[in-house]
């Protein structure tokens, strides 16, 4: 498998996602304040920072589940343009995938969860089944296509939200801590996959983690973001080394201790928030 | 029954052994339920001795009521009357109620519309619609089946807003961003998600039902269970009255039954799994 440069330029398929001086309230909280950020086109940008710090919000202000209305509270101030388009709500070019697999539809097997975008669009029949088999076998769930939800592994729950969102062909992916329930191996296992996965469809990805190594291994550039209330971005880091990665290199290790220090501290605010 | 649907997915063993653990399990609980059943009787035979057959008929009374109601073709179109009843008015209560319960359940200002009347008419008894039934429906058919209906829907309703606002936030999200919009969520997320409360509350409204159609029939009807109880007591016939209440427990039991294998053969993924 050819390996991917980190050298935007090149990338065409994903689409670029922009957050213009993005504040996003909560009623009266201020989840997020003033962020600023362009991920560039098939670009993979991983999101870092403590707890309740306002990763995932900014991930579903792109995901277009902040409208301030009803189901989707949450207002959002600035702009966030997806190929340059505003963000008005959710849409099958930008695909998410969550941190639980309860966002599984349990009552489906693994097929039909993955036929159910596809369906929405009209496909059916031979063209139906030819598409399903592809993202299927694509995260290595071909003997377990007719199974449940709840009769799969973790591991193999978040292969099924990878292959739903996929089969959509989204121009960007956002991701949850997609990976935040699994145990070290599985984990690992995942990770080269959705690197495998993003290589393969140039798809811009956004991917929200707790776990440092993981954001080294995964991103082209790394962001950390300040504690909440009122977070925003701290600081971003291109991750210059060659794909697959390395975690124990001498660079990766100086990466982390770097996004260890920033975190830390940022840790530390809220804790001294909360004490007083 | 999950653990049956479970067992019938999970294909653990070879099926021979399946059918083997199947049966063993099965007639154990025959076993149970006989064993149950016989010690009713013999409580039942006791407490009789005491008696008299007016104040309290024994099993044997009981049986030769039965078969002399079953003879005359009595106990037959009682049952036939009672179960039509209850059937139509429950299934127009299911109708209704569902409908309005994924309603009431999505928008919240329905529910804040209907939600005073829903909360006001649950705690009035049926039983105190008898007479207004009558008078406004007549002394027919029609006013058992609006009291039938009357105590099904709101349990239903109740049941199904329940079963939508516990549809997890997460499967909405992700339906919006697989490309549903709000009538593809509805009916490929919400409903199907919905089942389970939606079939307790089908269950609840059956056991209503039943406790409503006595109250339904003993005013103004010629026919039913309700009205033979009710008409027993006039004659004296203390164990045709133990036949009615036997035979409306035993009816009961069925249709509690079929609804349970309606929803184990057609609806099991949806109950199951989730």
């Amino acid at each position: 498998m050819a390996l991917r440069s980190t050298d935007t330029s090149n990338y065409i398929a994903g689409y670029s996602i922009e957050f213009r001086n993005v504040s996003i309230r909560f009623n009266s909280f201020l989840a997020v304040s003033g962020a600023t950020l362009r991920v560039e086109p098939g670009e993979f940008l991983c999101l870092i920072g403590p707890s309740g710090c306002g990763k995932s919000t900014l991930l579903s202000a792109a995901a277009g589940f902040l409208s301030g209305r009803g189901d989707a509270p949450g207002a959002v101030e600035g702009e966030v343009l997806v190929n340059g388009e505003p963000v008005r709500g959710p849409d099958v070019s930008r695909g998410v995938v969550f941190q639980s697999s309860e966002s599984l539809f349990p009552w489906r097997t693994v097929r039909e969860n993955v036929e159910f975008g596809p369906r929405i669009r009209g496909i059916r029949g031979a063209q139906l089944r030819t598409l399903t088999d592809h993202y299927i076998a694509l995260v290595g769930l071909e003997h377990a296509a007719d199974r449940f939800p709840s009769q799969l592994s973790g591991g193999m729950r978040q292969r099924v939200q990878l292959a739903r969102v996929l089969v959509n062909e989204p121009k960007v992916v956002l991701m949850d801590e997609p990976l935040g329930a699994l145990d070290a191996q599985t984990r690992s296992l995942m990770q080269q996959e959705i690197e495998r996965l993003w290589q393969e469809t140039q798809s811009t990805i956004i991917f929200v983690t707790h776990d440092l190594d993981e954001a080294i291994r995964l991103g082209d550039r790394v962001l950390t973001m300040t504690a909440g209330p009122g977070a925003g971005i701290k600081n971003v880091y291109k991750v210059d080394l060659e794909r697959p990665r390395d975690e124990t290199t001498p660079p990766a290790i100086e990466l982390h201790r770097a996004l260890k220090d920033d975190v830390a501290v940022e840790v530390l605010k809220t804790l001294k928030a909360q004490a007083r | 029954m999950s653990t049956e649907v479970t067992q019938k997915y999970l294909a653990s063993g070879s099926a021979a052994q399946d059918r083997k653990w199947w049966m063993v399990r099965h007639l154990k609980s025959a076993g149970v339920f006989l064993l149950s059943l016989a010690i009713g009787l013999i409580a039942w035979q006791l407490i009789s001795l005491q008696y008299d057959v007016y104040f309290f008929p024994s099993p044997a009374d009981a049986w030769s009521a039965f078969r002399e109601l079953a003879e005359d073709g009595t106990l037959a179109s009682s049952t036939i009357d009672s179960a039509r009843r209850i059937l139509i008015g429950w299934g127009l209560g299911m109708i209704v109620g569902v409908p309005v319960g994924l309603v009431m359940g999505r928008f919240a200002s329905v529910r804040r519309l209907l939600d005073p009347y829903i909360e006001f008419f649950r705690f009035v008894p049926p039983i105190s619609f008898v007479t207004l039934a009558i008078i406004w429906f007549g002394v027919g058919e029609a006013s058992k089946v609006v009291l039938i209906f009357y105590t099904s829907v709101f349990i239903v309703t109740i049941s199904t807003i329940a079963g939508v606002m516990g549809v997890n936030s997460l499967m909405l999200r992700a339906a919006a961003s697989l490309g549903a919009g709000p009538i593809r969520t509805m009916f490929l997320v919400i409903i199907p998600a919905s089942v389970p409360e939606i079939v307790t509350g089908a269950r609840l409204a059956m056991g209503n039902s039943f406790l409503t159609i006595v109250s339904a029939e003993i005013i103004a009807a010629q026919h039913g269970l309700g009205a033979l109880i009710w008409k027993s007591r006039n004659y004296g016939r203390t164990e045709w009255v133990f036949v009615g209440i036997i035979t409306l427990g035993i009816l009961g039991f069925v249709f509690d039954r079929i609804i349970r294998v309606i929803v184990r053969r057609g609806l099991a993924r949806y109950v199951a799994n989730n």
